[in-house]
């Protein structure tokens, strides 16, 4: 475990004893104006939690939602509301093991459906590659009258690992290149292609090419084959199978773009949904709290 | 984006060679900078604001420490330092201590997101925006936990009607930048600023020279991109940004004559200082985010040396016409800020083409030179706005409370969503237009 790791970790749980610590607070303070103050620190905590997950726009929206709108609300309805500062409202009527019990039970299934139906994933340095499945097109391509396998893998620390498996074939391939691209269209219809290449000496097993700070965008790549030297004009593509316009990986760093594009693309009519059923809640709202004026 | 890979990722400074100390190393640098420049900057701003208060009811204003006055707010800040802390008897003590640093790390938190010059800002967010207006938000529940643990009833009504007024100016300023946030399409403030490179006023003059946009200076700044509307998007931003930062006309949470001073009204010393760095704090962050997105960022409002030249020329020009009719000081002013804009004009639209990693820089992109020209205009953008501001505390008087709400929700929030749907108009007008033409040539869209 290196000291990054060690210092991340160290974070993780500070943040977390902040959020039960406030949880706790919240759940046990006579009161309840202290219990809506002592939301911040959880609210605040979970959102760093968040942010120490790299979920950075989830961390802003927590923060600008629950304590920018929420809890802001809370308290003003409490302050506002008669004397109820003075009220001491905690529940001493329950008996505290009981609770307790509950409570580990609850906790007890949540981590349970959690750790059997959740799909971890880490990647250090915040690159997010995506393709269907989690790994990058299995793709079949011809070299020299063999066939091979050319695949590759999930980012690691800032990079592409593409793994390359052939077969070695009857000529000589004995340096083979990855060359990936990727074509962006500007605002005004300009195109920018960006390229990166890699390449490795190939031995018996197959081979692993790193491709390193990769810029977001779509990706695509390809095989190249290189005869008689290292040469740039030597490298010719090694026909592949199936070349679709489809692109092979994506790079993103964030995950402004991933949310943007489930909550503004597959999930449009649920999230539309449920801004119309927030829009009629407020309505009623606006409905009920209004001053009856009588003739 | 956690904040180890952040600093050690982004700025790739190497001081012991382990990571993970050169990481804290960076951030306890920065932080140091900003929260003593904070301190500087707020304690020079009181004495600005005092000093031009001075002037505006025809005073001197502070004048016995140091020469005119100009170490005043040394003094002040020493005053307040050495002062003692009363809590009083009544008040909730945790929160009472606790409020203040609530406040002041709420409007610190934002400075770290700032783009300060090209290419760095101590913190670079890919979602800032998002980031400035969700940390921002913990100073409304600063100032609630002030007013409340207070104990007093005046406290507890200025804190009441600040947030009820931040929380309703959250509004408008959050649909104005929306509407910002449509023609610039990211959030991340470097990618803002840059944005406003190119591009000429009112969105029909955004043509191409060979084959390249047009780098037009001051003309392409987000204020000026789509004609009025990204004007009045600046003017609803900046009334959105006063109530915010509870200044005249928009402070009633602190109306001295009315809740003797609002939410920190039983603060002293040095807890009552940490409101007013914060206060100070948060003028500074409105005004970078308006300057951010409507005046450019650290761009210069040349966009070329040509251009520069071209600017003075018409600029000083007009200022002599101007004061050939009129004969007076404030003619000649606006004549040279008029002349000096046609200037930029004229040169982006015959002038030579800017390098175009330059950003219509002085000096080559990269340098130090860049570097310091760049905060240069951020700054002076900034401390103009925050001019601004302390020219309307001392002009305009307060707003009553039922009037405020009534500009905010009746006014600016109505305004704030036809201008929101004339920018989106506006930005897609290639896509509608070409469905127009294909309509009336009965071709398919």
């Amino acid at each position: 475990m290196g000291t990054s790791e060690l210092v991340l970790n160290a974070v993780f749980y500070v943040l977390a004893i902040a959020a039960v610590a406030g949880a706790v607070a919240v759940a046990t303070s006579k009161n309840i104006v202290r219990s809506a103050f002592a939301l911040l620190a959880v609210l605040f905590s979970a959102a760093a939690l968040y942010a120490v997950m790299k979920a950075d726009f989830i961390a802003a929206a927590q923060v600008l939602i629950y304590v920018g709108g929420i809890l802001v609300l809370i308290i003003f309805a409490v302050m506002l509301t008669h004397r109820i500062t003075d009220v001491k409202l905690s529940n001493d009527s329950t008996p505290g093991p009981a609770a307790f019990c509950a409570c580990l039970c609850l906790l007890f299934s949540l981590v349970v459906v959690i750790l059997f139906t959740a799909k971890w994933q880490r990647d250090p340095e915040n690159v997010v590659v995506r393709s269907e499945g989690n790994e990058i097109t299995l793709r079949q391509y011809q070299a020299d009258g063999s066939t091979g396998l050319a695949r590759g893998g999930i980012a690691v620390e800032d990079a592409v690992v593409l793994e390359v498996l052939v077969p070695r074939p009857a000529t000589h391939l004995d340096l083979v290149k990855v060359r990936a691209w990727s074509t962006t269209k500007d605002k005004d219809g300009k195109e920018n292609v960006k390229e990166v290449t890699g390449q490795a000496a190939y031995d018996q097993t197959g081979m692993r090419i790193r491709l390193e700070n990769l810029p977001e965008g779509d990706w695509r790549w390809e095989v190249q084959q290189v005869t008689g030297g290292t040469s740039e004009a030597s490298a010719k593509p090694i026909p592949t199978s199936s070349p679709s316009d489809k692109p092979d990986f994506s790079v993103s760093r964030g995950i402004t773009e991933p949310v943007a594009k489930a909550l503004a693309g597959d999930y449009l009519f649920a999230f539309e949904a449920v801004s119309v059923l927030l829009l009629a809640a407020l309505v009623g709202a606006a409905f009920l709290a209004r001053k009856e004026v009588r003739e | 984006m956690t904040p180890l890979a952040l600093a050690s990722g982004s700025w790739g400074v190497t001081i012991t060679g382990n990571a993970v100390f050169d990481a804290f190393l960076c951030i306890f640098a920065v932080c140091f900078l900003l929260i003593n420049f904070i301190a500087v900057y707020a304690g020079v701003s009181t004495l600005m604001e005092r000093k031009i208060a001075a002037h505006m009811q025809a005073r001197v204003g502070p004048y016995r420490v140091g020469p005119h006055g100009a170490l005043q707010w040394a003094a002040d800040a020493l005053k307040l330092m050495i002062k003692e802390d009363v809590i009083a008897k009544e008040t909730d003590h945790f929160l009472f201590r606790l409020s203040p640093y609530v406040v002041f790390a709420g409007s610190f938190a934002c400075w770290v997101a700032l783009p300060y010059m090209p290419g760095w800002s101590p913190a670079n967010f890919n979602i800032g925006i998002l980031y400035l207006l969700a940390v921002s938000s913990a100073v409304v529940i600063g100032i609630l936990m002030a007013g409340w643990s207070s104990g007093s009833k005046w406290a507890l009504f200025g804190a009441m009607r600040s947030a009820a007024q931040i929380v309703s100016y959250e509004v408008p300023i959050g649909i104005t930048l929306l509407g910002m946030l449509l023609i610039y399409g990211t959030l991340d403030m470097q990618e803002i600023s840059k944005a406003q490179e190119y591009g000429l006023p009112f969105g029909i003059f955004d043509h191409y020279k060979d084959g390249t946009p047009v780098q037009g200076g001051l003309w392409s700044w987000g204020l000026n991109r789509y004609g009025p509307f990204t004007l009045i998007a600046f003017l609803i931003y900046y009334i959105g940004a006063l109530a915010e930062t509870n200044r005249t006309p928009f402070d009633i949470p602190e109306a001295e004559s009315e809740l003797v001073a609002g939410y920190h009204t039983e603060y002293s010393g040095m807890r009552f200082s940490f409101f007013f760095l914060a206060e100070y704090a948060n003028m500074f962050v409105v005004s970078a985010i308006a300057t951010t997105f409507f005046l450019g960022g650290w761009l210069p409002p040349f966009p070329s040396p040509h251009a520069a030249v071209c600017s003075v020329l018409g600029g000083v020009a007009a200022a002599a016409l101007a004061y050939g009719a009129k004969k007076r000081g404030f003619d000649a002013t606006l004549g040279f800020i008029i002349g000096s804009g046609l200037g930029v004009l004229y040169s982006a639209v015959t002038g030579p083409h800017g390098d175009i990693h330059q950003y219509g820089f002085l000096a080559p992109p990269g340098s130090i030179g860049q570097m310091i020209e760049g905060v240069f205009w951020f700054s002076a953008k900034c401390f103009a706005l925050i001019f601004v501001m302390i020219w309307l505390r001392w002009t305009l008087p307060r707003y009553r409370v039922d009037q405020l709400m009534d500009l905010c929700w009746k006014k600016l929030t109505p305004l704030a969503f036809i201008n929101l749907v004339a920018i989106g108009v506006f930005e897609t007008r290639h896509e509608w237009m070409k469905l127009i033409a294909n309509h009336l040539h009965g071709g398919a869209p």
